[in-house]
């Protein structure tokens, strides 16, 4: 019994035991929770954390691609000074050349003044009875040989070490030496010096004048782009060309060097470089025969559709890029073309949109165009509705190539100075000028000769003649603007 | 350039992938030149000649096409009233020979008219020969049209093209004299022109009035 009772009481105790044991577990597992919970938060507060900085680090990734993009852009700004001052040196080098060859030819005046001088002295001598004052008066003129022949070795040494600021000592000694032919030879080398210099200051001054207007771009881009044109109007020397409308077009995009390297090194592998691209490239290349380089061009060219085609794989190489390509790689490096080539595709509505296929866009373009024909140039719209001719045929041309397949290059040149100023706008006036300027011929022909005149016609148009017409072509850019959204509207 | 009187105008259409010589064909026929500078056609282009099938005149109005695939669209708008078609492709070239089945496919679909067709297998001055001529043949039969093998740059049986059209389109044009008036554009226009035809003063081509 008391055995019994023991046990009994032993498994009491041990029940007791066993909740005290329950119980804290209990507490332990209630604890156990709570830390999860903490730990939890913990989690949640960490991952908060790592999202700030991953936010933090886009931003500053950003940030620094952006001053980057600055310094780049600095860079650019830099290197175009640093062409103009070499420039600037290269004509102070010439001007010093120059004026050796003419401080030479002094030198030969100065020898044969010499030697007519001796022979007076000489003859003098020999005359005069009286012989003390002869002396004296020899002596004199012979000191005045002696500093002469102390000027010509100073001269000669402005040869051997020309400085900057010997210029006005020479200049004095010059006009210290009486005239003869040869001074009169010398200085309409000078004046033809000067004129060289004057013409080179002027286009200095143009230039600067235009990168006056480079530094304002961002204030106001279209006083700027008024008074770009009004230098644009003038002829303008050509290998200004390649810097003014690589500005004009700017660098939306941000291509660089880097992303040209980039992407031409992926060319051998790239999945999109198809042998049938290869080809269709390769084919599109012979307007270029007529150049020097045409070879390297043919290279580069390839190279930039090539480029370009994988850069924006939504629209690809398409042949009339080749024209728009060419135009720029004449007149810059090759980074420099594509980057004006996919900065236009991109800047300008039209271009984009038909480069892009957009049927809509097409078609509201041509609806436009017929809007503007109608109303500017009633009589041959008329005409052209009456025997149905598909305006078409010439519009996707002139557009796609901007001219350029339609006029020579000289021509072809002009007219994107003004496209690249006032936008696809010009376009528009430009068709209007074009069909202007061939009218009368127009009238009086039919279908079929129309469509071949136009195409033959249009090259032979003088630079001249098409700006008279495209005076009379006026039209307001929001106008413009406004007619295109309603006919996409209404499309 | 107006080329004087002629009986019949018609419509003919160039097709053929990017390359393949549509531009030169035209050329070396209607110009009797030959460029080796290359320009691919942007869109369309455009000529006229006059092609004299025995006693007759057939005035061909030619719409040359670009032939790159995404050119297409733009294209398409002139295969309507076209009557006579010409199919290109190169003999170096084994895909531009794969390809024809599209082109022909493409004007199967969007012209319900019959039109008289040829295929031209261009090139043949090349040494570098990637399609057979049977092959060309098979195809031509399939669809039941003449073909050719031709060279634009050595002049050689591009007259032939032409001919061969013309024999064709004049056969058909003599049947069906009412029908193709309404396959061409511009009906009205054919017949007033045909009224003044020796009226409008063209002196360049005055040999081709009679």
């Amino acid at each position: 019994m008391n055995n019994e009772e023991e046990l009994l009481n032993f498994y009491k105790d041990e029940l007791v035991c066993l909740k005290d044991s329950i119980m804290s577990l209990q507490e332990q597992k209630q604890k156990l929770n709570e830390k999860v919970e903490q730990l939890e938060k913990q989690n949640n507060i960490l991952k908060e954390n790592n999202d700030n900085l991953s936010e933090m680090f886009t931003q500053y990734k950003e940030y620094t691609s952006t001053q980057i993009r600055d310094l780049e852009l600095q860079l650019v700004n830099l290197s175009v000074e640093r062409a103009d001052r070499e420039l600037l040196l290269d004509t102070l080098h010439q001007e010093i050349r120059l004026l050796k060859k003419a401080n030479f030819e002094k030198e030969q005046v100065i020898k044969e003044q010499e030697s007519t001088k001796h022979v007076d002295n000489v003859s003098s001598f020999q005359d005069s009875p009286d012989n003390l004052s002869q002396i004296s008066q020899d002596e004199q003129s012979q000191r005045s040989v002696e500093i002469k022949q102390e000027q010509v070795i100073y001269l000669k040494k402005q040869f051997h070490t020309p400085q900057k600021n010997n210029k006005p000592e020479i200049q004095s000694i010059i006009d210290s030496i009486p005239k003869s032919q040869y001074t009169i030879l010398y200085e309409e080398e000078m004046k033809k010096i000067k004129d060289v210099a004057n013409k080179q200051f002027e286009m200095k001054i143009w230039q600067d004048q235009v990168m006056v207007l480079f530094k304002e771009k961002y204030k106001n881009e279209k006083v700027i782009n008024g008074k770009l044109r009004e230098l644009l109007r003038n002829s303008y020397p050509e290998h200004h060309r390649g810097k003014i409308w690589s500005f004009l077009i700017g660098n939306q995009l941000q291509i660089n060097k880097q992303l040209y390297e980039k992407l031409l090194v992926s060319i051998p592998n790239h999945p999109l470089i198809t042998n049938e691209l290869k080809n269709l490239i390769n084919k599109t290349f012979t307007i270029i025969n007529d150049f020097e380089n045409s070879d390297k061009l043919k290279d580069d060219l390839r190279e930039i559709l090539t480029i370009f085609h994988i850069y924006r794989p939504d629209m690809g190489y398409i042949q009339g890029m080749t024209y728009l390509a060419f135009m720029f790689l004449i007149r810059m490096p090759k980074q420099k073309a594509l980057k004006c080539l996919a900065n236009i595709l991109f800047k300008s509505q039209l271009l984009r949109t038909f480069y892009q296929f957009k049927s809509h866009y097409l078609e509201a373009y041509f609806l436009l165009f017929d809007s503007f024909f109608q109303e500017k140039l009633p009589v041959l719209a008329n005409k052209f509705n009456q025997i149905n001719l598909p305006k078409q045929s010439f519009l996707v041309e002139w557009f796609y190539t901007v001219f350029s397949r339609a006029f020579n290059l000289i021509t072809s040149s002009k007219v994107w100075d003004y496209f690249l100023c006032e936008g696809d706008l010009f376009l528009i006036r430009l068709t209007l000028a074009v069909l202007s300027n061939l009218e009368q011929e127009l009238l009086k022909c039919e279908y079929e000769d129309i469509l071949m005149l136009i195409r033959q016609k249009t090259y032979q148009i003088k630079i001249d003649e098409l700006f008279k017409h495209l005076n009379k072509f006026k039209i307001e850019e929001k106008t413009f603007q406004i007619r295109l959204q309603k006919q996409l509207d209404d499309l | 350039m107006s080329l004087g009187y002629y009986d019949w105008l018609v419509k003919v259409i160039v097709l053929g992938d990017s390359g393949v010589g549509k531009t030169n064909i035209l050329t070396q026929f209607c110009d009797s030149k030959f460029s080796q500078n290359y320009t691919a056609t942007i869109g369309v282009d455009f000529k006229i000649k006059i092609l004299n099938i025995q006693d007759k005149k057939i005035k061909l109005q030619i719409w040359d096409t670009a032939g790159q695939e995404r050119f297409r669209n733009i294209t398409q708008t002139y295969y309507k009233g076209a009557f006579g078609i010409i199919f290109v492709y190169s003999l170096i070239d084994r895909n531009s020979f794969n390809n024809v089945e599209g082109w022909i496919k493409s004007i199967l679909e969007s012209t319900t008219d019959e039109v008289c067709s040829i295929l031209v297998g261009n090139k043949l001055d090349s040494q570098d020969r990637r399609v057979q001529t049977a092959e060309g043949e098979k195809l031509a039969q399939k669809y039941n049209m003449p073909f050719l093998e031709t060279s634009a740059l050595e002049n050689k049986n591009i007259q032939d093209i032409f001919d061969r059209l013309g024999q064709n389109l004049k056969i058909r044009l003599e049947n069906e004299g009412q029908k193709v008036s309404n396959n061409t554009q511009r009906q009205s226009g054919q017949f007033k022109l045909n009224q003044e035809a020796n009226q409008t003063e063209q002196p360049t081509s005055s040999c081709n009035s009679c």
